[in-house]
């Protein structure tokens, strides 16, 4: 082994060696391209060995003897304790000599000579080597390797003599050397993940030691990037875990992304986002590598800068507080995301055990912009886009008739409902008259789809001192949603309103405005501290009315335009009521508005060098206005039209402080050893309070304080948890272990915390680096690694309490007291459910890095998994009670390849393609826990050895035209009694592809993206249109689709009316032009670009409805399409600039 | 330039680990408690240990009242009236669904019920309607707050406590026979642990429901002790159990005892049950119902007869232009107190019980004796038809105005099926629907909502449809 005498911290390498980093044994024309001119030697200066030194040492080891001329002269010694007799005792007295003297003279009389290198680095080295080399005909090869830029000497480079068994790393001071090397001429190669590989050839002469030294090129790869950890910021390679990064800032700048869930879908292998409906703001709910719970929520946790925020999506809040059918925006989506710097996406307990109980269903770290030295450089972006509903919704039909009797007009369906429906059909008593295909969602007349439009504006700007850097970002965006009410529908209003105005947002409700201010901060306070403050604050408006809703009654509406009149069947199809007009309620206005506060303080300190530490702490605070309104007045159709009014507050507040320590230590043989150790306390509190008022007068808007009908509800909740981890890292060249445990507590009813201990472990190896690797050629880096880690979840505070609601003082039977009932059953066996996750993949650069890959198969499995059951009716009504139900696991793999398909100068084409399966099932449920379903509407339902949330129904076994007239009734069609799975309700596979070809030198660049769902089951909308669907309606209709009618009617409607859709989505197109620098300049900026960008440009599906990617459920984790608004295609012309 | 020689395993790395931790500890592990200190409850609920004593019995006794006085006739705040004597009424020939009759199908009626067809699958009538409990729901509710209640006044007793039990007893007897008047055979009687857990039920028959019901009412009668009021209640809801039985004797011997005058009426107040049956909630008032008039041919002539027992008064007309009538038996204020049991019922019992047993002068003598005092101006006496059909047919006729929209007429109908061999057609509306133009069905019960068999794995369905 070879010894270095110099203290790491140092980096002043004999500036002599810079010119000289060429081995000097090959011609000059190898040597690496000139360094900087400040990094020239200085020609007066010294060689190492000229250094002046005095020296009063008596009777020292040579070791302290040559420390003492280290110091002085300052030469980088380097020895191994194996040459050089370090206890031998010298006395050495001299003033003002040379350091060459003095080290001869310390020397004297052992075998050890001086030998300096070409970067200055002073080298004791057996002195018989020389000869021995000589003797036996062999010679030497060393050198020193440096970073190209930053002149760091780079250690763990390996240095490979081609086509031989040579091959060694460098140590941490740079250096390498090669002993007993046969003279001849060779190729030597230096490679070190995140430089490019370097080679040149060395001529080994005998007895001569050949110097090679190198310059890298640094070139980052996807495994030297640095993520965010939980015990701060690391480089990819030394994880066990796979973390997905998303360059926000790129990524916004050239394709049509609006909000945070936007930038997340379609990007990272395993996540999927759930969307719920097409209207401006409306959420998407993001799941990562499958769902594993139900009443623990499946939304990851989100931190920003260091500061967690509110991010729950799934819960009841996740919808409007006063019109719980409408979905409110995602929080998520408050933060603009335009100021985001990058996103990183750790996907599991493996990866988040560190990161605290509730990290289980994955973490979202999202890092905001930040400074940099400079002169303030702005930017701006000019956003005009329009929205639209693509394609036709699909006809349906109607079958008019009449009874035989009387002549009543009747819809005489094929197949009904049995009882009087279905004995007019025996009986022949209904008589067919016509049959119509119609959808009035196609008619321009008559539908409330229409176009909307959306504008948008960023504006940055960046810059800083050395000292103190800045980032500010202001975003502004509206949009107006698809959604209109039809001018047949406003006369019809104002003829019944004595010819009153609507308020426009009867006639365009959907509007959406979002507005916010990022700014980060940096500071450095001393050499060794900064500070970083973060603050973003947004406020979002949205508005809705209950128009939207009526894209279902409306797809089930015939106009007969003979006689101007309306027909809407029932549910069984039976009853032919003419209406005034096709729309029946746009009569509620919903509106949102959100204030989102964030703000952030994060500092870092490094007293030692061996250790720093680091603090965050933050606060972040929602605050919600949401209300509904029916105006008293506005409905048509009777005279109890007094109006309601629901406002709800709701403030959620999230405050956080993170503090963690690491410290670093060499250990020998090549190991250093890390040890992190962190803190971190979280509290969330909710506070929402809802009043709701019928009967109010006339011009109300909002619930008043004199109203006589109100009601008030308050939900509020407060939740701390806190824990504390050791990490410690034990990492070799090619090798990291990170081991870790975290102790998590939290507050419960009554104070008693129990802590929760998650171990974690992860290993990697960067096999590609190993020697005896054999597919170097095919392999630039390959990198296996493997995790492993538990995240737990304590049950809610109160969840174990048998709950009673506060009494209400009131006369009952006569007598005036407080009357109490039970709020909830309570479950005194409630454990901790725990996640447990174990993934292992690998990382490949091939092809000269054409091509990177990697694929990562994981296995998540939750234990003691906590849900609320449904208590059957016969038990006090019903109602919920949490149980640890069993055993949930998400099994799957992952795989990211990307591809230089075409780099060229004048050409660049690259593709980026993911694929991703889950295999999501209940393992088993707890004794005494048995199946049961979690959402009648949908089928879904909690079974072992199906995926969670699975969708059920009642089978149709089979079905025959028994007496041949082509008209199934329900003796023809037998039903099975038992439920039969089918299929799940996350999508099993998904795969993702964006392709980004850059033209002419990168003046114009084009990028698509596209996505692939396979497996989810959608309940369609169709469901609630038995009346007037083809199979109810039409004799020349498949009898598969009567029977699917009878069976619906029969119990088994789900088994007609879900579907395992598979979908293609060409997702998005954005065509960008860099306008030349001379006309941006004319224009006064310093770059320019212009782009066309689309989304949602198509859909390829087997889905029967109109678009599956929609759900109409709110909240949970249930998909269920009930005829919600599509997701609208977009085209908008973007205008990009900087100054 | 220092020095620094790597011989071997650095011996201060485990020191400066340690360092590290102890600087996090001092930073911030020390005083977690501190900052996290005890949860608190939700708002709007106490802790089980706050009715764990003698007050906190009486209001969870109070609770069952109320909820009791909800389901039975009584509208959820803000919800509309989907509770026992509507859908009772709506299903038998009591009422008319007022927002359906000669309109389109609207979100909110009863379509499905008032026209008799009740599939068995998800009706959205019997099960929720934006978040109104079903009947089913609301009765089981009763049966899990009076378990509750007992359990706490047995353990925690107030003054009169036993009597109290009795009450309780008598309550969720009654919630029991109203689920099998409505109910298919097969409701399930699951129980609610007082403390403890809950325990899930097969469905039982009918004829077990009345059964069930039989004996808790026994056990009021054993607990109600000196109250008069309590010891009446209990009685008319034995017979009322055991004539569903078929057991007319002793249902007859059960009432007995209840004097002429005896009353127990479900107070219905401002505050913890704002509204009596029907109407939705105050200040609107609205009336979403119509009394019916020989509805589908088969019906009585609730209107028709101008009998004062079952006078009503037209309100207006609905969208489509049908006249609404509102009984005149409760005001319009929606506080009017509705009879749950009386010794009128307990003299219908009687004279039932002596026309099964071949009395017909009792039979005749009981009935008149209610015509002559029960009201004012008295009735006429009626006479004897003279045939076995037709006096049962008087004593229905009787009946059904005496306990006109009290919740008894739906359980009455089932009984002239199951006991006296009438078919459904005979007396439940057939026929054309009123300005519908569909046909009624032949639902005579309703099915257990879905809720029930999805998550009560030992349900597994109704056991009958039949009456």
């Amino acid at each position: 082994m070879l010894l270095a005498v110099g203290s790491a911290l140092s980096v002043s390498a004999p500036l002599a060696a810079q010119d000289s980093l060429a081995s000097t044994a090959s011609p000059p024309a190898q040597a690496p391209a000139a360094q900087p001119a400040a990094q020239a030697p200085a020609p007066e200066s010294p060689g190492p060995l000229e250094r002046k030194v005095s020296l009063n040492l008596r009777n020292v080891t040579l070791g302290d003897a040559l420390k003492e001329i280290n110091r002085q002269a300052h030469l980088g010694l380097a020895y191994s304790p194996k040459v050089v007799p370090l206890n031998q005792r010298v006395t050495l007295q001299a003033n003002d000599i040379t350091a060459g003297e003095a080290l001869q003279r310390a020397l004297e009389g052992t075998d050890v000579e001086i030998q300096v290198g070409q970067t200055g680095t002073v080298f004791l080295v057996r002195a018989d080597r020389k000869a021995a080399a000589g003797v036996h005909g062999e010679g030497m090869i060393g050198g020193q390797v440096l970073d190209s830029a930053t002149h760091e000497r780079l250690d763990e480079v390996q240095i490979v003599l081609q086509n031989t068994s040579f091959s060694t790393v460098t140590n941490q001071y740079g250096i390498y050397n090669f002993y007993h090397i046969p003279p001849g001429r060779y190729t030597i190669l230096a490679r070190r993940i995140g430089y490019a590989p370097v080679s040149k050839p060395v001529t080994v002469v005998d007895s001569i030691r050949a110097e090679v030294s190198f310059a890298l090129v640094s070139k980052p790869t996807r495994l030297t990037e640095v993520v965010t950890t939980a015990t701060g910021p690391k480089r990819r390679l030394e994880l066990g875990n796979d973390i997905a990064v998303i360059d926000a800032d790129s990524v916004t700048r050239t394709q049509p992304v609006t909000n945070v869930t936007d930038l997340l879908d379609g990007r990272v292998p395993g996540l999927v986002v759930q969307r719920t409906t097409g209207a401006p703001g409306d959420p998407g709910r993001i799941r990562i590598r499958g769902a594993s719970g139900v009443l623990t929520n499946n939304d990851p946790i989100v931190i920003v800068d260091g500061v967690r925020v509110y991010s729950q999506q799934s819960n009841a809040r996740g919808a409007n507080l006063a019109a719980g059918g409408f979905p409110a925006p995602s929080p998520i989506d408050q933060i603009p995301v335009q100021s985001i710097e990058t996103v990183e996406v750790l996907k599991g307990p493996s990866a988040a055990t560190l990161y605290g109980a509730d990290a289980a269903n994955g973490v979202i770290v999202i890092t905001t912009k930040r400074g940099k030295p400079g002169p303030a450089q702005w930017s701006v972006t000019a956003d005009r886009s329009t929205t639209f509903i693509p394609g036709r919704y699909a006809d349906d039909f109607l079958r008019f008739g009449h009874l035989a009797a009387d002549g009543t007009p009747i819809a005489c369906q094929l197949t009904t409902t049995v009882g009087a429906p279905e004995q007019h059909q025996v009986a022949n008593l209904c008589i067919a008259d016509s049959l119509v295909r119609f959808q009035a969602l196609n008619d321009p007349t008559l539908t409330i789809l229409d176009r909307g439009a959306r504008t948008a504006g960023t504006l940055g700007v960046i810059g800083g001192s050395e000292t103190v850097q800045y980032a500010v970002t202001g975003t502004y965006e509206n949009e107006q949603g698809p959604v209109r009410l039809p001018a047949l529908e406003v006369t019809r209003y104002q003829l019944s309103h004595d010819g009153a105005a609507l308020p426009d947002w009867m006639q365009r409700p959907e509007q959406f405005t979002n507005w916010g201010v990022s700014s980060r901060l940096t500071a450095r306070v001393s050499q060794k501290a900064d500070v970083a403050i973060t603050a973003v604050l947004n406020r979002g408006n949205q508005q809705r009315s209950s128009l939207e809703s009526q894209i279902q009654s409306l797809m089930g509406t015939y106009v007969d335009r003979t006689t101007g009149q309306y027909f809407q069947p029932d549910l069984s199809g039976q009853l032919l009521q003419p209406l005034d007009g096709a729309l029946s309620n746009y009569y509620t206005r919903v509106t949102d508005n959100a204030t989102n506060f964030t703000n952030g303080l994060t500092f870092n300190w490094r007293p030692l060098i061996w250790l720093t530490a680091s603090a965050d702490a933050g606060i972040n605070v929602i605050h919600r206005e949401d209300a509904s309104l029916l105006p008293r007045g506005a409905l048509l159709t009777n005279g109890d039209s007094v109006g309601r009014a629901v406002d709800g507050r709701a403030t959620s507040v999230v405050s956080s402080i993170n503090l963690r320590a690491t410290s670093t230590t060499q250990l020998g043989w090549g190991l250093r050893l890390q040890t992190s150790v962190g803190a971190n306390y979280t509290n969330q509190s909710i506070d929402d309070l809802t009043a709701d008022a019928f009967d109010i007068p006339l011009g109300a808007t909002s619930v008043g304080s004199r109203f006589v009908n109100t009601q008030i509800t308050e939900n509020s909740a407060e939740q701390a948890t806190f824990g504390w981890y050791v990490e410690p890292t034990l990492a070799s060249r090619r090798f990291w272990l990170s081991m870790g445990l975290r102790l998590d507590g939290g507050n419960a009813f009554g104070g008693n915390v129990r802590l929760i201990s998650q171990p974690k472990l992860s290993p990697s190896w960067l096999i590609s680096d190993e020697p005896w690797f054999p597919f170097k050629r095919v392999f630039n880096t390959l990198r296996l690694r493997a995790a492993y880690g538990r995240a737990g979840v304590q049950p809610g505070p109160s969840d174990r309490l048998r709950l009673f609601n506060s009494p209400v003082t009131g006369p009952v039977d006569g007598q005036t007291g407080g009357t109490t009932t039970l709020h909830s059953f309570g479950n005194t066996q409630l454990r901790p459910e725990r996640s447990t996750e174990f993934e292992g993949g690998f990382d490949a650069d091939l092809l000269s890095d054409r091509v990177t890959l990697t694929v990562t198969g994981y296995h998540k499995t939750r234990d003691d998994a906590l849900l609320e059951v449904p208590v059957p009716p016969s038990v006090y009504g019903g109602g919920t009670v949490i149980k640890n139900i069993g055993v949930i696991r998400n099994t799957g793999f992952e795989m990211s390849l990307g591809a230089q398909v075409v780099r060229s100068d004048l050409v660049t084409w690259s593709t980026q393609f993911g694929l991703s399966h889950n295999y999501n099932k209940v393992v088993s449920l707890a004794p005494g826990v048995t199946a049961f379903t979690t959402d009648v509407a949908s089928g879904s339902r909690i079974v072992a050895g199906y995926p969670l949330n699975g969708k059920w129904s009642k089978p149709v076994v089979g079905y025959a035209d028994l007496n041949g007239d082509g008209v199934l009734v329900s003796n023809e069609v037998i039903y099975g009694d038992s439920l039969v799975y089918l299929g799940p309700s996350e999508p099993d596979y998904t795969a993702q592809m964006s392709t980004s070809l850059s033209l002419f030198r990168g003046a114009l660049s084009i990028t698509g993206d596209f996505q692939l769902q396979n497996g989810l089951t959608q309940t369609g909308s169709f469901s609630q249109l038995l009346g007037v669907s083809r199979g109810a309606n039409d004799p020349t209709a498949p009898l598969a689709e009567q029977a699917g009618v009878l069976a619906a009617r029969s119990g088994a409607d789900n088994f007609l009316n879900s579907q395992t859709v598979r979908m293609l989505r060409f997702n998005s197109l954005s065509a960008t032009y860099n306008v030349p620098a001379s006309f941006a300049r004319h224009l006064g900026a310093r770059a320019m670009s212009l782009s066309l960008q689309g989304t949602n440009l198509g859909l390829f599906t087997n889905y029967r409805g109109k678009d599956p990617g929609v759900n109409g459920a709110i909240t949970g984790d249930f998909v269920r399409d009930t005829g919600v608004l599509p997701q609208p295609r977009t085209w908008q012309v973007r205008v990009n600039a900087s100054y | 330039m220092g020095t620094i020689e790597l011989r071997s395993f650095n011996r201060r790395a485990g020191a400066r680990a340690m360092a590290a931790a102890l600087l996090l500890a001092a930073l911030g592990g020390c005083s977690v408690d501190g900052l996290v200190g005890d949860a608190s409850l939700p708002s709007g609920v106490n802790d089980p240990v706050a009715t764990e004593t003698p007050e906190g019995a009486l209001s969870v006794y109070r609770g069952a009242l109320a909820i009791f006085a909800t389901a039975f006739g009584g509208v959820p705040a803000g919800f509309a009236p989907t509770t026992f004597i509507p859908v009772t009424g709506v299903l038998s020939d009591e009422l008319q669904d007022g927002s359906l009759i000669g309109l389109p199908p609207a979100a909110f009626n009863l379509a499905g019920v008032d026209i008799r067809l009740l599939p068995q699958q998800t009706n959205p009538d019997l099960e929720t309607f934006t978040g109104t409990p079903s009947v089913y729901a609301a009765l089981q509710q009763v049966r899990g707050q009076a378990q509750e209640a007992l359990g706490l006044l047995r353990d925690f007793p107030p003054q009169a406590s036993p009597a109290l039990q009795s009450h309780v007893y008598a309550i969720e007897g009654y919630s029991e026979v109203m689920l099998a008047d409505l109910y298919c055979s097969g409701i399930p009687l699951s129980t609610l642990d007082y403390k403890g857990d809950y325990t899930l039920r097969p469905g039982s028959s009918t004829g077990d429901v009345y059964e069930h019901a039989a004996a808790l009412f026994d056990t009021a009668l054993t607990l109600a002790g000196d109250s008069a009021r309590f010891v009446g209640l209990a009685q008319i809801g034995k017979g009322r159990a055991l004539l569903a039985l078929g057991h007319f004797a002793d249902a007859a011997a059960a009432v007995q005892a209840v004097p002429d005058g005896y009353t127990y009426a479900v107070r219905y107040g401002p505050a913890a049950v704002p509204q009596n049956f029907g109407r939705m909630p105050a200040p609107s008032l609205t009336w979403d119902f119509s009394v019916s008039d020989r509805e589908g041919g088969t019906g009585l002539d609730y209107r028709g007869s101008a009998d004062p027992r079952t006078a009503s008064t037209g309100v207006g007309v609905n969208i489509g232009g049908v006249a609404l009538f509102h009984p005149d038996k409760y005001g319009a204020d929606g506080m009017s107190p509705i009879v749950l049991a009386d010794w009128v019922e307990a003299r219908l019992i009687e004279a039932e019980a002596a026309l099964q047993a071949g009395d017909a002068a009792t039979w005749l003598a009981k009935l008149n004796h209610l015509r002559e005092t029960a009201i004012t101006p008295a009735l006429a006496d009626t006479t004897d038809p003279g045939t076995a059909d037709a006096r049962v047919d008087l004593t229905f006729r009787e009946r059904a105005f005496w306990l006109f929209l009290t919740g008894h007429r739906q359980g009455d109908l089932r009984r002239l099926v199951r006991l006296y061999g009438r078919s459904p057609d005979q007396v439940y509306p057939i026929g054309i629907y009123p300005g519908g133009g569909a046909q009624y069905g032949s639902d005579v019960t309703a099915p257990i909502p879905a809720a029930e068999r999805v998550s009560n794995p030992q349900f597994t369905g109704c056991l009958s449809r039949g009456a």
